[in-house]
């Protein structure tokens, strides 16, 4: 069962002005607002589709508007679609919509769907570093920082769930192919599925039954910097940062967090760790400390300032 | 006498419903007020489930249909009124009330009673 990512998270949500503004000013194109559903793109056509109250196709998962309907899963092709129907047609629903698109849901009830990739390469350019010891990456008279550089969302990186149960979350998501490849003690695991390297495209935090939904999702940018840029310009639009910018530990990606009209965090992430499977599960407790390597907070002002005293 | 702090005229806040104030000069707004029904309340901007702010952007506080406070970090909701969480996280715990006075149709933080 060869995943190899995620290709659109659907929301239902109440306020899709707020959102559109919301999902364009992040960096994604919005290439459709047709009603009932409207869809925003990364560079290389994964997506956030949102939709006034709830998706025409989506299963209900019961929570209030606005929260994550569906979870959309890229394959390449359709006999990774027949093995993933056969193996959730052992203990649940599957159906098939006209489009060849798979649905049903996983313990949890968050509703899932698998669908043949339609990402395209993407185009945009390299951040290059030049570090002394080693040849420089970036050629001599080439700059680095353009205060007009470009630094948008290039693909879906990953989504992080709510559940009451980790344990048996990721007992099933074994069974899709996914591979564990670190774990918060208590918590929950990260996990990747056998089609990606990413350290993870799906996390999990185990809590009680009145915490549910999607704690955040994230699209991966072209470097830290990118994360840096594209985080700064937001904020400075007014939204509201929840936390980072920073480092991770567990995946070594860049994070910066902010709320949104979603339901759940946002996140901008990049240079992720990547793992085969020779790589050893590592287990930590879930703290500050483990989960970031370091972390800005930003101050609009950091020293006293202004003019000279006058001289008399 | 209670000291007081200067936060932002009445009709501002009749206008936009909810407002972020920042009456410490922090660099973020640690207060916000809700307009309803011709009452004005204010609260901490701090959520009961995590010490984190909850607008997802200046002043954008409400749901849509201006019923709830909704923290946009983990979706809990919270009644204007009373600031009692009656959906999420920290759902039977309240909001922070902040005692406040109406002068000269200006609000103002009476800065003694919040900690």
């Amino acid at each position: 069962m060869n995943i190899i990512g995620l290709e659109t998270l659907v929301f239902q949500v109440d306020d899709i002005e707020a959102c559109h503004e919301f999902l364009t000013d992040y960096g994604l194109n919005c290439v459709n607002t047709s009603a009932p559903i409207s869809r925003y793109e990364a560079l290389d056509g994964t997506a956030i589709e949102i939709c006034l109250g709830h998706h025409p196709t989506a299963p209900r998962n019961g929570l209030p508007s606005p929260s994550l309907i569906e979870t959309i899963y890229a394959v390449e092709k359709q006999s990774d679609l027949d093995e993933i129907r056969q193996e959730l047609e052992k203990d649940r629903q599957v159906s098939v919509d006209e489009h060849g698109v798979l649905h049903s849901i996983d313990d949890e009830k968050f509703a899932l769907a698998f669908k043949i990739t339609e990402r395209r390469p993407i185009e945009a350019p390299n951040d290059l570093t030049n570090a002394p010891g080693h040849p420089a990456q970036r050629p001599v008279n080439k700059v680095a920082v353009d205060p007009e550089m470009s630094a948008k969302p290039r693909t879906l990186s990953h989504v992080v769930y709510f559940v009451n149960d980790a344990d048996k979350a990721e007992a099933f998501y074994q069974r899709l192919g996914f591979r564990t490849t670190d774990k918060f003690q208590g918590v929950g695991p990260f996990m990747r599925p056998a089609g990606s390297d990413d350290h993870h495209c799906l996390f999990m935090i185990q809590t009680p039954p009145f915490v549910k939904g999607c704690e955040h999702f994230t699209f991966h940018m072209g470097s830290g910097t990118e994360v840096l840029v594209a985080g700064t310009r937001f904020k400075e639009k007014g939204y509201q940062s929840f936390w980072g910018p920073g480092r991770h530990l567990f995946g070594s990606n860049w994070f910066w967090y902010f709320n949104s009209p979603l339901g759940c965090h946002i996140e901008y992430d990049a240079d992720m760790d990547k793992h085969d499977d020779t790589w050893a599960v590592r287990q930590a407790p879930m703290s500050a400390d483990t989960s970031q390597l370091f972390l800005f907070s930003a101050k609009d002002k950091w020293a006293p300032g202004g003019a000279p005293p006058e001289k008399h | 006498m209670a000291t007081l702090l200067y936060l932002c005229p009445l009709d501002e806040l009749k206008d936009k419903t909810t407002m972020g104030v920042d009456p410490f000069s922090t660099g973020s707004d640690t207060l916000f007020a809700v307009y309803k029904e011709e009452q004005v309340y204010l609260y901490k901007n701090q959520c009961p489930h995590e010490p984190v702010s909850l607008e997802y952007k200046k002043n954008r506080f409400l749901s849509k249909d201006k019923k709830n406070i909704i923290c946009y970090a983990h979706g809990a909701r919270f009644e204007p009124t009373t600031g009692l969480c009656i959906y999420g996280p920290c759902l039977g715990k309240r909001l922070v009330k902040v005692n406040f006075q109406l002068i000269d149709n200006n609000l103002y933080l009476e800065q003694d009673t919040i900690a």
